[in-house]
């Protein structure tokens, strides 16, 4: 059986339980057209049957012929990981479950925005590109590299929308996020004053922002997701549009934007480690 | 044995005498063994080299300039993959 037809019977498993789950982590990376090899299989769940996860897992298919065996976790009241077997080269796969953490909106709302699609055979259930993109904003150098790639999927997707008269410039720009994307957009002709000011108000992502500030200098901005130098701020808002320095500003914030997210990850992981010790 | 040119155990060594006169950032981390590409060499370079930027910012350089400026056009061609490897 194949990882991927591996994934799709445990989700339908759990469904069939009644668990609610969408498939996160190196699974969706591939669902969404990054080839990526990955061992575990991450699920976000719904938070009502947190406690009885044991009871249900162990009602199904997945652990008829083996004893059910729950991993250590430093965060067992978000994070949750089950034995699911073992791999070709001899080690533990593992079914990992997430309930919550800093970085995942609640799961009705990952639900609304999921994606349903064919993988392993079987139509099952996906957490959304923006948010999955969001979930791995860790401080781990693997996800960003993920999320370089991701983001470009993510701009094609809109663009196309755009193109497509399935949504409307302003909402396409303002997920804006890759230089790619930024210059499909300018050649598209999408890159106008007025879309650029229409999307600067509703988008709080500072790479959006400096990608959109030099088309619509004196529009008003949504408050922004992380700190931006006023200097690099001020400068983008006297810059040529698409220009050199343009450009090479837009990937300024983007890195700024990149160390802020891992020092906020490093922080959550650090208070939860600083919890448990205080607990002991 | 033949004998080794000096160079050469300059580079083995990463002697200070060679990596000294380099003022280049991106090759100095290469020549130092701190990075073991050019590619993460210039990774490393960019994720360090903020305060540049905004020293860079303060001054005196027109938008043509700053845009011409080595370390801006690294970060630019950072920015994403090559367009014609771009899926749009």
């Amino acid at each position: 059986m194949t990882s991927d037809a591996r994934v799709a019977d445990v989700v339908t498993e759990l469904e069939a339980a009644g668990v609610s789950c969408l498939v996160m982590g190196g699974h969706a990376v591939r669902f969404y057209g990054l080839a990526r090899s990955t061992l575990d299989v991450d699920l976000n769940v719904a938070p009502g049957p947190w406690e009885d996860l044991p009871k249900l897992l162990a009602q199904t298919k997945l652990f008829e012929s083996q004893a059910l065996v729950e991993g250590p976790t430093w965060r067992p009241d978000a994070f949750r990981r089950f034995r699911l077997g073992t791999l070709p080269d001899g080690r533990d796969e593992w079914l990992e479950f997430w309930r919550e953490n800093h970085l995942l909106a609640p799961h009705d709302e990952l639900r609304a925005r999921a994606e349903r699609g064919l993988y392993g055979g079987r139509m099952i259930s996906f957490v959304g590109l923006e948010d999955l993109i969001r979930a791995k904003e860790t401080e781990r150098d693997a996800d960003w590299q993920d999320i370089a790639v991701l983001e470009q999927f993510l701009d094609a997707r809109w663009l196309a929308q755009a193109r497509s008269h399935r949504a409307s410039a302003a909402d396409a720009l303002r997920c804006l996020r890759s230089q790619a994307g930024f210059l499909g957009y300018l050649d598209a002709g999408y890159l106008t004053r007025e879309h650029a000011a229409e999307a600067l108000r509703c988008t709080s992502n500072p790479v959006t922002q400096s990608f959109l500030i030099p088309f619509a200098p004196d529009a008003p901005v949504a408050a922004c997701l992380a700190p931006v130098e006023p200097l690099v701020l001020q400068r983008l808002r006297a810059t040529a549009p698409a220009e050199p320095l343009h450009l090479a500003l837009a990937e300024v914030v983007r890195r700024r934007y990149i160390a802020f997210r891992k020092e906020l990850d490093r922080r959550d992981k650090d208070a939860i480690v600083r919890g448990r010790l205080g607990a002991r | 044995m033949a004998e080794v040119p000096d160079s050469t155990r300059c580079l083995a060594g990463g002697a200070p005498e060679l990596t000294s006169i380099i003022t280049d950032p991106v090759e100095r981390l290469l020549l130092t063994g701190r990075a073991k590409t050019v590619h993460e060499a210039e990774e490393m370079y960019l994720d360090s080299a903020y305060e540049e930027v905004l020293a860079l910012l303060a001054g005196p350089l027109s938008d043509d300039e700053l845009g011409r400026h080595p370390l801006m056009r690294l970060y630019r061609s950072h920015g994403s993959r090559p367009r014609e490897d771009s899926l749009l």
